[in-house]
């Protein structure tokens, strides 16, 4: 159980990294950062400011809505006609200083953030489960279809993924581009916040914290072919579990060594991933 | 006539560089604290053409150099100690397991794209790093590897900051005239093929794998070579030092530079040793100016520090500088 919900955690940090990739092709390597940046904002709001929990969580997902206005502006458009390594090693970039800004802010130990639910367990047809953990899967359901649905059924988000598919063709149908890639930075955003928000109470929250995440979802991905969004439910799902059974029965030491090891596995035997990315080059 | 010109001109500047580099430590030998900053840099300087290797001739982004460098110095450093191999050969023989790994990580790399290899670079950087720290009866954990010797080459020992010094010259002049000879090479030519267009390169018949491989294994073999003299240079080695920092390090220093160049590893590794020792006094805040930093080198001058000088020369009307990449 424990592991299904760290998986849906994995798949929700998953989704707002993806969401850019698909969009822009950009791979964001800064996203772990933006998913802890959101725990922290809402610890830096209830503990440091005394504010509700659910007021936090508000103020954390309008302050990460505008970083993601500004992640895209700074390290995603002046470098949108070159070379894919070259947004890359911005995001790292992005990353470092990120990562430091919350040792600088926060410092180096370990944090908590309350859950929305407390601490309690809940007893259902004979299984007992933490309440924050049955949030998680509340919310991570209703991410994922409250997406296909934005994506299929809105105006905005046609133009999303319109944009997505064909800038051009997209440009030239009277679609703003430029507006629609900022508001996929701002949808991931807000994305890493609510990620934030699930993992916080969870893990604790330290600025090391953002290199796990990042690995983890970027693990996921692979796993379920990248760039498709069930295909990383799953991976997420899969690794969650993997790790918890590992960790339990055989190793905890060598925990995250073989998470990598499942990485490295995956890529030189199905390298297009469980699910298949559709790979198409051009010369 | 320009080129052969251009190659004059190359020859000389060279020379002038390695006159300097052996008179350099005269000028500030009498400094202890100088002398130390010159051989961190001298190691960097390897470092940094192991990633040159990845990134200028294959596009590749590592994440990962720290775990070349850990694998050279615990190797190096247990052969030298426990077995006694001698000096030369321990070093060696790390580099060789550091190439080894880059053959492993080759195969994945030489099958997937640019955003994997990061990761893949990542996990084994990582897991390196994880078993040093977890297997105690041969690395000893975080309490690391003390009392490792000076280097010994016959009746030579490198002990004073200022002998070593000229030991890492003899090794930088190495890896640049190993990183000069590939770029020179049928290898060379077909991995900057694939790094420009790989499918158009496998139609002309270059061999991705192959090509992938012997890339990693070089920068491998450079940067576990590297880990040997830093290991004996400091004279003790923990995990803490081989983490994921230092590989940004490498890769922020490659970029500074100029990847792909010739001289681009040598003025970013030295440029970042020094502005880290310069700006010691804004202590946690220099990483965030580090990270800005490297946006902003992205944003305004992605061929690094040669490149704007290639384009400043360029406009003064030396054409022929470009051929000399």
């Amino acid at each position: 159980m424990s592991g299904l919900s760290i998986g849906c955690v994995y798949a929700l940090a998953g989704f707002g990294f993806l969401l850019v990739y698909n969009a822009v092709g950009a791979v964001n390597f800064a996203h772990g950062e933006l998913v802890m940046f959101g725990g922290y904002l809402g610890y830096a709001a209830s503990r440091g400011m005394g504010a509700p929990l659910w007021a936090a969580f508000l103020l954390s997902l309008a302050a990460m809505a505008l970083a993601g206005l500004l992640y895209s502006q700074v390290a995603y458009y002046p470098m949108r006609n070159r070379p894919a390594a070259t947004v890359i090693i911005a995001s790292i970039g992005m990353s470092i200083l990120l990562r430091n800004s919350a040792l600088a802010l926060w410092g180096p130990d370990p944090v908590k953030l309350d859950s929305f639910v407390g601490d309690g367990l809940v007893r259902a047809a004979g299984v007992v489960i933490p309440r924050h953990q049955l949030l998680i899967f509340v919310v991570t359901a209703a991410v994922f279809i409250g997406q296909s649905l934005f994506f299929s059924r809105t105006a905005i988000g046609r133009r999303l993924q319109a944009t997505a598919q064909d800038q051009e063709a997209a440009r030239l149908m009277g679609v703003r581009v430029g507006r629609m890639i900022a508001l996929t930075f701002v949808l991931s955003a807000v994305l890493a916040a609510i990620a934030g928000f699930l993992l916080a109470p969870l893990w604790f929250l330290e600025p090391e914290v953002s290199l796990v995440i990042i690995v983890k979802a970027f693990i996921a991905i692979v796993i379920g072919g990248f760039g498709s969004v069930p295909g990383l439910v799953a991976g997420g799902l899969f690794l969650g579990v993997t790790e918890v059974l590992v960790a339990s029965h055989i190793t905890s030491q060598y925990k995250d060594v073989l998470s990598f090891l499942i990485l490295l596995t995956v890529l030189m035997a199905f390298p297009r991933g469980f699910f298949g990315e559709k790979i198409e080059e051009k010369v | 006539m320009s080129m052969v010109a251009g190659k004059g001109k190359a020859a000389w500047a060279a020379a002038g560089c390695v006159a300097a580099a052996l008179v350099l430590p005269l000028v500030c030998g009498e400094s202890r604290y100088y002398m130390n900053v010159l051989n961190l840099a001298g190691i960097f300087t390897i470092l940094t053409y192991s990633l040159n290797l990845i990134h200028g001739y294959l596009g590749l982004i590592s994440i990962g150099q720290a775990g070349f460098f850990a694998l050279g110095a615990y190797i190096s450093t247990g052969l030298n100690m426990g077995l006694h191999l001698g000096y030369i050969p321990s070093l060696v023989a790390g580099g060789m397991a550091a190439a080894a790994a880059g053959v492993l990580i080759g195969f994945p790399a030489a099958r997937v794209g640019g955003h994997y290899f990061v990761l893949v670079s990542l996990g084994f950087g990582e897991i390196v790093r994880l078993i040093i720290l977890n297997w105690k009866q041969v690395t000893h954990g975080t309490n690391g590897i003390n009392g490792i010797p000076s280097p010994t080459i016959g009746p030579w020992v490198f002990a004073s900051r200022f002998s070593f010094y000229y030991l890492i010259l003899c090794f930088v002049v190495l890896a640049v005239l190993a990183t000069r000879s590939l770029r020179r090479s049928k290898y060379g030519r077909s991995m900057l093929a694939l790094k420009s267009a790989e499918l158009a390169a496998c139609v002309m018949g270059v061999n991705p794998l192959t090509n992938k491989v012997i890339n990693l294994a070089m920068a491998g073999f450079l940067a576990g070579t590297a880990g040997g003299l830093y290991a004996s240079y400091i004279g003790s080695i923990s995990p803490e030092v081989f983490s994921v920092d230092l590989s940004v390090d490498v890769l922020t220093m490659t970029v500074v530079g100029g990847s792909g160049t010739l001289a681009g590893p040598i003025i970013g590794a030295v440029f970042l040793v020094l502005l880290k020792e310069w700006l010691r006094f804004l202590r946690e805040f220099y990483m965030i100016l580090y990270g800005a930093g490297i946006v902003l080198v992205m944003i305004f001058m992605p061929y690094g520090i040669v490149g704007l000088a290639r384009r400043a020369l360029n406009r003064g009307g030396i054409p022929s500088f470009k051929s000399q990449i």
